[in-house]
């Protein structure tokens, strides 16, 4: 699928950035390929709008804030937090050019950060009550650019069998490769999913989880926010609660912005931020060095033949369902340049024609 | 000509990696835009995948090699030097089942080089008795990518006529631009050419040949090795044979991997390898930064370019290409005008 090619996609929130980079000034972003800029009024008020001023088409993210207004750089026209033009300096008399507008998005800060989303949202900015209950603190992790698909981020998050390879040098066990089972359940635009997961222990984790054991074991229960949200609440056999929320928000077909933050309910004094930020950021490494490696345009269609699959892929098959069913819910049909899909296309070397059969 | 578009350049053996540089960890190539990753199999068989694993795409030679198998770093799963996949560890018994398997390719050795071909080779990696002859010494030169296609390199090496300008700091003479005319005869491999060429000898020369002259000539026999490698035999009037082997394979439409090493009929007493590297590294520099600059597109068509007598080892290239292409239905594919081009980047 080349998500910015299935205009459904753009009716959902996704996270793109942290607010405190937006107090410091206007800033570009590129959610699905569309160049948005996010803005702070005086007021407060937080803007997400088309970067690109009618005039002359320059980039407005490149500009500054006068008051409650967002002026652009090259002949100083200013728009306010509704998109309206409201100044055209070179027309002194006038509040601007009726009629004149740069479009808008919804845009909401939440958890910290500004949440756009394109078209009309088909569902809400998840609810996590962590954010406001007392005993639990947020730390915010990792803000990057990933050269990957962000569906290939969100099937890693809900797979169990790639632990032990990928990460065998941080918390998998490579001597015993066969996952344990997984439960799925659907709701809404998502499903959660849980698993009891058995873990090295590593040096760093020891401090980090006030355990001293080798092994632990991990008590998962994951939810997938369609299509490129994920929480991961991990509890320990302590009562240590570890929630990683991961957000794989799409910048493009071929490359996602991850947004990472998580919730934990210790201290500081008992675990410092800056460790648990490095022990997730082995980790992340490690999935990073491999989902860059991989094909963005994942196949969404089972019996497309350019993927085989296995039992623990399970997670990874509903959400490629499930993401289908979206697309024909909205009249749309998946948009891959895989050969099969497009005939015109150049055939991908390397697919196998016969295979045609899924393991699971 | 765009080799990536040519689908009957897939039906040659290329050059991809010094053997004794492929040993126990895999290493990736790409060939004519497909990408490969390169391993020896149990039996120390050099053997060439599809650099993508067949269940979430990940890139095998990211991966690591257990008892000659390839494995997969995203799940482990592994891959026989056939491609066949061997082992699935999440299934009990790591049963992989029957019927998983990656595309693999045609992958031998040869000449102390590992050679693929993505389809069935039209001729066999042709014969190099000198390789095998202790009355020759090897020394290895380069491995490296050049940006420029197998053709731009092929032609400069028959081209006598550069000689004067692109080589005027190293052998070639300045003040005596007119080329001596090539003559051309058929090969199984392609063609031969032959010219007596003066050359200057400057003092590193002087002691690399054994001739103490400020000017020599060499004796050229060069075996063009269709498509993109060629067989530089020179004979200077001491009788010393220098023989430069450039294997080139087409990592894509710009750019080529470039394999060269020497055989030698003299001894590392008469001439250290280091010397013979230093000055063959000036000469190739000074190709390499003409040959960069050059369109990567070559027309095979004549009328494209201008033409001058000595080009006609160049033409007679492209005539055999065009001819081949002709023989499997294909037409030449070439870049677009540039009003289409920015069309298309625009549109993608």
């Amino acid at each position: 699928m080349l998500n910015n090619r299935q205009p459904v996609l753009r009716r959902f929130w996704y996270p793109v950035m942290p607010v405190a980079m937006v107090d410091q000034g206007p800033q570009p972003f590129t959610l699905l390929g569309e160049k948005i800029v996010l803005w702070k009024d005086a007021a407060g008020r937080y803007s997400a709008m088309v970067d690109r001023c009618p005039h002359r088409s320059t980039a407005l993210s490149k500009g500054w804030v006068e008051g409650n207004a967002l002026v652009c750089p090259y002949h100083g026209w200013a728009y306010d937090s509704t998109g309206a033009c409201v100044r055209v300096p070179q027309r002194p008399d006038s509040n601007g050019l009726k009629g004149t507008a740069v479009r808008r998005f919804a845009c909401e800060a939440r958890y910290g950060h500004l949440w756009v989303a394109l078209g009309e949202p088909l569902a809400p900015i998840p609810d996590w009550s962590e954010e406001s209950e007392s005993g639990y603190r947020r730390i915010d992790q990792f803000y990057e650019r990933w050269n990957c698909a962000g569906f290939r981020l969100m099937e890693n998050s809900f797979d169990s069998a790639h632990i032990n390879f990928v990460h065998r040098n941080t918390f998998g066990d490579i001597k015993n490769p066969e996952p344990p089972p997984r439960t799925l359940e659907r709701f809404d635009y998502g499903f959660v999913s849980r698993a009891d997961l058995p873990v090295l222990n590593n040096e760093l984790q020891k401090k980090n989880l006030r355990d001293a054991s080798d092994t632990t074991v991990r008590h998962s229960t994951s939810h997938w926010y369609m299509p490129y949200v994920r929480r991961l609440h991990i509890r320990y056999p302590s009562g240590l609660d570890h929630i990683i929320i991961t957000a794989a928000t799409p910048i493009s077909d071929d490359s996602c912005q991850v947004v990472q933050f998580c919730f934990r309910n210790d201290t500081e004094e008992q675990a410092k931020a800056a460790d648990i930020i490095a022990f997730d950021r082995r980790v992340t490494e490690e999935d990073r060095e491999i989902l860059e490696g991989t094909d963005f345009d994942v196949p969404l269609d089972m019996h497309s033949s350019v993927e085989r699959h296995m039992p623990s892929d399970q997670p990874g098959l509903l959400m490629r369902r499930m993401l289908l069913e979206l697309l024909a819910a909205h009249g749309e049909t998946e948009q891959t340049r895989h050969y099969r899909f497009a005939p015109d296309a150049r055939p991908t070397h390397g697919v196998i024609p016969s295979a045609a059969r899924d393991l699971s | 000509m765009l080799v990536t578009h040519q689908k009957v350049l897939r039906r040659f053996w290329y050059p991809v990696i010094p053997a004794d540089r492929l040993t126990d960890a895999p290493a990736p190539f790409t060939l004519l835009g497909t990408k490969l990753v390169l391993f020896r199999d149990a039996a120390g068989k050099a053997s060439a995948l599809i650099d993508r694993c067949c269940h979430r795409t990940a890139k095998l030679s990211q991966g690591w090699l257990d008892s000659g198998n390839i494995v997969c770093p995203y799940h482990g799963w592994t891959y026989a030097g056939d491609g066949r996949c061997v082992r699935i560890p999440q299934r009990p018994g790591g049963d992989p089942g029957k019927g998983i398997a990656v595309e693999a390719f045609r992958c031998s050795e040869r000449h102390g080089v590992v050679w693929v071909a993505l389809e069935e080779p039209l001729r066999d990696i042709p014969d190099l008795p000198e390789y095998d002859d202790p009355a020759y010494r090897r020394v290895f030169e380069f491995y490296e990518p050049w940006q420029a296609p197998g053709l731009r390199i092929m032609e400069n090496s028959f081209d006598n006529a550069h000689f004067a300008f692109v080589h005027k700091a190293s052998f070639g003479i300045v003040d005596e631009p007119e080329p001596v005319q090539p003559r051309l005869e058929p090969h199984p491999a392609g063609f031969v050419m032959y010219a007596d060429v003066p050359v200057k000898n400057p003092e590193i020369q002087k002691a690399n040949l054994g001739i103490a002259s400020d000017r020599t000539i060499r004796q050229y026999e060069k075996t063009w090795w269709m498509p993109f490698s060629r067989k530089m035999k020179v004979t200077y009037p001491n009788g010393l044979v220098h023989i430069i082997m450039t294997l080139t394979a087409p990592i894509d439409d710009r750019q080529s991997q470039v394999i060269q090493f020497l055989l030698r009929s003299d001894s590392e007493a008469d001439a250290p390898a280091e010397n013979l590297i230093k000055f063959d590294r000036q000469v190739t520099h000074e190709d390499m930064t003409i040959l960069e600059a050059c369109d990567h597109d070559v027309p095979l068509s004549m009328t494209v370019e201008l033409h001058m007598p000595t080009d006609r080892p160049g033409l007679e290239m492209r005539r055999m290409l065009a001819k081949l292409l002709a023989e499997h239905g294909e037409a030449e594919v070439r870049r677009d005008g540039p009003v289409q081009q920015a069309l298309a980047s625009a549109a993608e």
